[in-house]
This record gives C-alpha cells, structure tokens and sequence, in this order.
C-alpha cells in the first residue's frame, strides 16, 4: 500500500541557511536524505589567475575577499608565505600586533558562525547578542585600521600603524566585558534541551573520516585531534603566549560547537597576554627592499591555523616581483567535502544544521 | 640606472676598465633558505624505494620531492601506510601551467603527518594529453582537488570518480589557469553577458491618464458577462488633464 518514492530537491542558491551562494542538489526519501552534491563556484572571481599578474603587494587586498568573515587570517596566511619566500623577517612589535588583530577576529569570526548556526536551527535572540559583540569588535577594528569588513591591515614585512592612543585600553574593556558575555551564551545554549536535541549526534564524523577527507581546523579537533598549526607549527610570536588546544571527542555537531566556544576564550586569553607583553618602543616595519625579489623558480606553502581551519598559500616564483602562481588553500573548500559524509542517512532539517556546524564561507571556497 | 634594488654584479668589471687579474670567489655565507632539514620520512622512502624518488630540494625549510607519474600511487601509497612517514593528511594538491616546457603541467601534493609532525611536497609532471593517476582511492578527499586541478588547468586524473567542473560553469569553455587563457577571458563570453539588447527596450505608455483609459475600456468590453461586477462599477484614477499624472495622493 506505501509506495516510497526518491526525490531530488534543490536547496539554494539563495536559501537563507546556506550562508551564501551554495547550492545543494539534495536526493531524498521521505525525510531522509540519500545523497547530497554540492555544487559550489557561484562566488569564483578568479583570485588566482588576477594574483598571477599582480606584483606581490597589491594580492594583499584580494585575500580580503576570499574569506571576508576572517579578512585579517588572510591576510597573515599569504603575508607569511611572501616573507617565506623572500626571508623577511617581522619585527616583534609588529608580530604582536598581528598575532592581537588575527585573535579578536577569530573572536569576532566564531561569534557570526555562533549567531548564524543558532538562527538556522531556530534560536533567534542569541543571534542579537552575538552580534552585539561581534560589533564592539568591528569597532577596535575600524580604529585600527578605517575598515570594519576588508581591513588589509598588515603589509608585507610588518604592519604600517602602531595601535592608537586609547585603543589598548578599550580592547581590555571589551575583553573583560565579553567574558561575562560569553557565560551568557552558555547559559543561554549549553544546556537548552531544543539545542541538545538538534546538534547531538547531528553530523557524526570521526577522526580518520576527517583525515581521509582533509577536513582541519574546530571540526578535526572536535573529533578528538588535537591539530592545532599554532602549537604544532608556531608562527609569529604563538610560542611565546599559553593557551590551550580545546578538544572534544564527541565528533558531532554540539561538539564543535564546545570546541569553538572554548576557543573563543582562549583567544580572549591570547589578546590579553599580547596587550601585556607587547614592547611599547621598537619598529614596526621590517628591512626589505622596495621591491619584492625572490629567488628564482622556487615554491613555499605557509599556513597558518584560520577560524575554520589550515588556511595555506603556495606561491611560485620565477624571479620577479610578480608569483608564477599563487595558489590559495582555503579551509572553507577542503571542509565542504566532508557535508555529503555528514548528511547521508540523516533527516532534510539537520542539513541546515551540518552546512552550520562547519562553518563554510563561500568567498573562501569559491575564490 | 641602476636603483637601490638592481644591485650591479659583484664580478662585473667595469666598463673601459681592465679586467682585474685574478677575480676572486666571493665568499658569500650559505643562504639560510637553502638549509637541509632533517626528515625521518624522506631517509625512509628512499631506503625502502630506492630509485622511486629524485634528490630532495630544501628551501625555506620546506622539501620537495620529484616523482616519476609512472611511481606516484606506489610512492604516496608507501607515505600513507608506512608508519614512519604516516603522511594520514592530504593537505593540498594543485598544478600549475609550465606552457615552454616538454611536459606542461607540474603537479604538486602538499602531505602533512600528525603524529610524526612532518611536511613534504610531492611534486610531479605530466603533459597535456596524458593522465595522470588519482589519489583518491588513498586520500578520498583529494578528491575535489582534482577536480579544481582539472577545471582551472585541464589536467586528467585516471580513476577519479567523477571528474567534472567545478568552480566554473559546466558548459564553460577553456581552463583559466592556463598561461595562454586571457586575462578578461574570451570574446565570446562577454558577449554573453552583453547589456545593450536590455537598455534599448522601449516602455509602453504607462501615464496614469493611459492606464485609466486601457482600464476603462476592459471594464466596459466585459461589462454583463460573467463574473464582471455588475454593482462596483470602475472608478478611474483622478487625472490631472493638464500634465496627464495622477493628482493628489
């Protein structure tokens, strides 16, 4: 008398939970989804090939616009990979204040996936609070660097401003401020039986999946790994600061979300021991001539631990000021690979929950 | 004119000068960049694959390692399961377009080991009609970078599940990250997003004063038929007679 039937059912480009322009070709029985294929690329400006013809200062700007939720990860990833390339060294001072900018934005990062992760699953007003925080952080931002999106905030071999007057003082504010916040949020979710009942045992991946798919960054280390490029490969001034790698090894959706809410204190912990250590004299710009020269037909990748996991450069050089090419490893591409794994077999409305949890942002995968 | 950064060479004599007799090597310090770096894994591989593998280039700490295609499964499969190398992470894989050379596209594979906290770069090359094998059935998530290498740069993987686009459309001509693919693209694709054919349309009359006539008349041409209401006659828009737009609010 039943008679199942399979069916095929777009969700996006313009759905309002798939944070962008992704697209899902969703295969279905019932309720239950049989496949997912992701189709992405609706954001692709050809960052790459543009990078080609660009001298090594003007790509700067462009890795803004890949992940725009994260702009100054971005920033650092592919600054690090030229001065790899070159043998640049940073000056400390510098080094601070990019390690403090890189911090709060991860901050800032994790709150927007927090508010938008809970809207979709159906919790309204922790949206409003995150996102009240998330402003107070635009705000440091704006009086840094004049932008509160695409900041291009560092330069190569340094940063061009000192912190202004005030600023650093205004930082701590907000910081003791955001921990009682953050309690706040806890309070609101951590326990909330809707919450438990949407994101437990939701998008169950374990380690060795998460490895085989290359998936890095809060979704490995909620799977019980503690990767962490910060302590296992230290660039700018990490291994001088103390922090902890939160992990949790209960591979699902509320997992991650235990992981990232820790980790938003240990960067509060991170901006804090900067703001005390950071020299108060001492130069910001680094030696390097006004033109870049690499080596010839040489190649280095840098990484550096993004909000959403190893966010790589590789960049080959033929001898100008110009990369051969300038190949970005975004983590947001890498990680949507493990969405048709975590779905299959599970109900049409936890897919929402899952594109959340893994905290994609399309500029990033698209490029 | 030489500028701050064209630093004339050291050994260059000078123009109209003589030649200085015995030009000395000049003693450069070894460049730090250059410096080998110990890898457990490498001395591994070459051990159990003698001959599989090329010399180890070292460079801002980084090694690369130049593999035949013919070896590259048997290679990365060795790095994958030996539990001195356990490279359990593909990180990257990317190509790049080489067009003046025999073989056109150098392939690279960025491999990162937890638990032995190892780097290496696999690098290989293979020309433009041939194919190359896949690693997914070693790593499965190299799987969309295949697929990227194969959208942007055309480059065939063997064995891949399901090799298509993409980034770009699917219906999309050429692959953008070649060096001979224009910068602003093709001719034919800016035709395809030409605005001149939506800017030339012409508008029909839309005043207010015509709009209550084209009504005026729909009411009175179904007037006693059907479904027309018969008790709500049409009351039409206040026209101003004079500039033919509606008065008031």
């Amino acid at each position: 008398m039943f008679r199942t039937q399979e069916m095929e059912i777009n969700m996006g480009p313009q759905h309002p939970s798939t944070h962008g322009v992704l697209r899902l070709k969703l295969r279905l029985d019932g309720e239950r989804v049989i496949d997912v294929w992701p189709v992405i690329g609706y954001l692709h400006r050809g960052i790459e090939k543009l990078a080609e013809s660009k001298e090594f200062v003007k790509i700067t700007p462009f890795t803004d616009r890949m992940d725009y939720v994260c702009a100054m990860s971005g920033n650092l990833a592919y600054l690090g990979a030229v001065e790899k390339l070159c043998g640049i060294k940073v000056p400390e001072k510098a080094n601070y204040i990019r390690v403090i900018m890189v911090e709060l934005n991860r901050i800032a990062s994790h709150l927007l996936w927090l508010g938008t992760h809970a809207l979709d699953i159906g919790a309204m007003s922790i949206f409003l609070y995150t996102f009240r925080e998330r402003e107070m952080i635009l705000d440091l931002f704006e009086a840094y660097c004049g932008a509160r999106l695409t900041y291009n905030a560092f330069r190569i071999s340094g940063v061009p401003a000192d912190l202004p007057p005030g600023w650093k003082e205004e930082c701590l504010g907000f910081l003791k401020l955001f921990r009682q916040r953050h309690h706040e949020y806890e309070q609101i979710l951590s326990a909330n039986r809707i919450w438990l009942k949407r994101t437990k045992g939701v998008g169950y991946m374990d380690a060795e999946q998460c490895l085989a798919l290359s998936v890095t960054g809060p979704v490995l280390r909620a799977a019980g790994v503690a990767r962490d490029l910060r302590k296992d490969e230290p660039y700018a001034i990490y291994d001088q600061l103390e922090f902890d790698v939160p992990v949790d090894d209960g591979c699902d959706t509320y997992a991650r979300y235990l992981v990232r809410m820790a980790e938003m204190l240990q960067a509060v912990r991170m901006v804090e021991q900067c703001l005390e250590k950071m020299p108060s004299e001492g130069p910001l710009m680094g030696m390097r001539g006004r033109k870049m020269r690499p080596r010839k037909d040489e190649e280095v990748y840098f990484a550096i631990e993004g909000p959403r996991g190893e966010q790589g450069v590789y960049l080959i050089s033929d001898g100008t000021d110009r990369p051969y090419r300038c190949k970005f490893r975004n983590s947001s591409f890498a990680n949507l690979q493990a969405l048709a794994p975590m779905v299959q077999g599970g109900l049409v409305a936890d897919v929402v929950a899952v594109i959340g949890t893994l905290d994609i942002v399309l500029g990033d995968s698209d490029r | 004119m030489p500028t701050d950064d064209d630093k004339p060479e050291a050994g260059t004599p000078p123009p109209g000068g003589a030649p200085p007799p015995a030009p000395k090597p000049p003693v450069k310090p070894p460049d730090p960049l250059l410096a080998v770096v110990p890898c457990p894994a490498l001395d591994r591989l070459r051990e159990m694959l003698p001959g599989r593998v090329g010399d180890p280039h070292f460079f801002a700490g980084e090694i690369t390692l130049k593999v035949a295609p013919d070896h590259l499964l048997e290679v990365c499969r060795f790095l994958r399961q030996d539990p001195a190398c356990g490279f359990e992470l593909l990180v990257d894989l990317t190509g790049t377009d080489f067009p003046d050379e025999e073989k056109r596209f150098r392939v690279v594979y960025h491999l990162a080991s937890l638990r032995n906290g190892q780097r290496l770069r696999l690098r290989t090359e293979v020309g433009e009609g041939d194919s190359l094998a896949s690693v997914t059935p070693i790593w499965p998530g190299a799987n969309w970078f295949e697929r990227e290498a194969f959208d942007l740069l055309g480059i065939h993987f063997a064995g891949h599940p399901r090799l298509v686009r993409i980034l770009m459309p699917d219906d999309w001509v050429g692959h953008p990250l070649r060096k001979d693919y224009p910068l602003p693209g093709y001719p034919e694709h800016h035709l395809r997003y030409r605005t001149a054919d939506v800017t030339r349309r012409s508008y029909v009359d839309i005043s207010w004063k015509a709009a209550g006539e084209r009504a005026a008349a729909i009411v009175k041409k179904y007037k006693g038929q059907v479904g027309a209401p018969e008790s709500a006659p049409h009351v039409p828009m206040p026209v101003d007679e004079t500039s033919g737009q509606k008065t008031g609010d």
